[in-house]
């Protein structure tokens, strides 16, 4: 079973997947750009409903760093079922139902971990969003908000009828990487700034 | 007198220092620690994690050579050694206080 989900919160998304995984599925695999889940339904047999816990990462590990961060965690009985090491939410599933229940045993733990979260979301709405703001700034010839300026051919749009239509399908691929990058960022940057609102008080 | 700015510590600090005194992984702390403790203290994985990420940030721990290829070994370090003692004293000066009350 697949379910897409966009989340602004870590505590929001962890009490997502575990309620659906009292409903007799385990989640299998997470792609964190298309939030995307995949749940396995369970089989008779396997009567184990696992709890899922996300850790965050905010910067990159070193192979090794990120070896021992997992082993400790497996050592633990969680196995990692999705994240990189090159940072990010990491999601780990107990193995067994006598594995803790929790991969805090603290409050000031996790929430160390959930500001690491609004912390990075706050660097990539600034970045993403400033970036935005100078490109539109500084772009003359280019109207983000009209559509017939993202195209460059001299005359198109005096032209006719069946020329008229190839112009277009030629050029809208061109047209689209003019302003792909500007639509990507502006789209990203403020998917950013709702997390760092819904989680400002976090920041701390 | 100034007391050191890192006092006290959290209970889960304390004990990993005292965990640390030898040599171990993170999960073999984990274990000395719910040994260490009666089992009463268990600390998690992630809680783990963060700690020694922090302690070895602080300088009280240091990670030191081993076999285990897939696991990072630490050990106190004499700075984590002089806040083990501070820490102590002052669990124990506590300790004295209380008893002067009865307790």
């Amino acid at each position: 079973m697949k379910k897409f989900h966009v989340f602004l919160d870590l505590n929001d998304e962890e009490n997502w997947i575990n309620a659906i995984q009292e409903g007799g599925y385990r989640l299998d695999w997470v792609n964190p750009y298309l939030h995307c889940y995949t749940f396995q339904k369970l089989a008779d047999a396997d009567q184990f409903n696992p709890y899922t816990r996300l850790d965050f990462r905010d910067r990159g590990m070193k192979r090794r760093a990120y070896q021992d961060y997992r082993q400790l965690f497996s050592d633990s009985g969680w196995r990692l079922i999705a994240g990189s090491r090159h940072g990010g939410i990491q999601y780990f599933q107990q193995k067994t139902a006598a594995s803790d229940r929790d991969i805090f045993s603290d409050e000031r733990s996790r929430a160390r971990s959930r500001r690491r979260f609004t912390r990075l979301s706050l660097y990539y709405a600034v970045f993403l969003l400033s970036y935005v703001f100078f490109y539109w700034q500084t772009t003359d010839d280019l109207n983000f908000f009209d559509v017939k300026s993202w195209y460059l051919t001299p005359g198109l749009w005096q032209m006719q009828g069946e020329w008229f239509w190839k112009a277009v399908i030629f050029e809208t691929p061109f047209a689209l990487m003019r302003v792909g990058v500007f639509y990507v960022f502006l789209i990203v940057g403020l998917y950013n700034l709702c997390r760092v609102i819904r989680n400002y008080r976090r920041l701390g | 007198m100034a007391r050191n700015k890192n006092l006290p510590l959290t209970e889960t600090t304390y004990y990993i220092l005292l965990a640390l005194t030898q040599p171990l992984h993170g999960y073999g702390a984990i274990q000395e620690i719910e040994r260490l403790s009666q089992g009463t203290v268990k600390i998690a994985a992630g809680t783990m994690y963060g700690a020694t990420e922090n302690l070895l940030k602080l300088k009280w721990i240091k990670e030191v050579p081993s076999s285990d290829k897939r696991r990072r070994v630490y050990r106190i370090t004499a700075a984590g050694q002089i806040i083990l003692q501070l820490e102590t004293q002052r669990l124990r000066g506590l300790g004295k206080l209380a008893e002067k009350f009865g307790y």
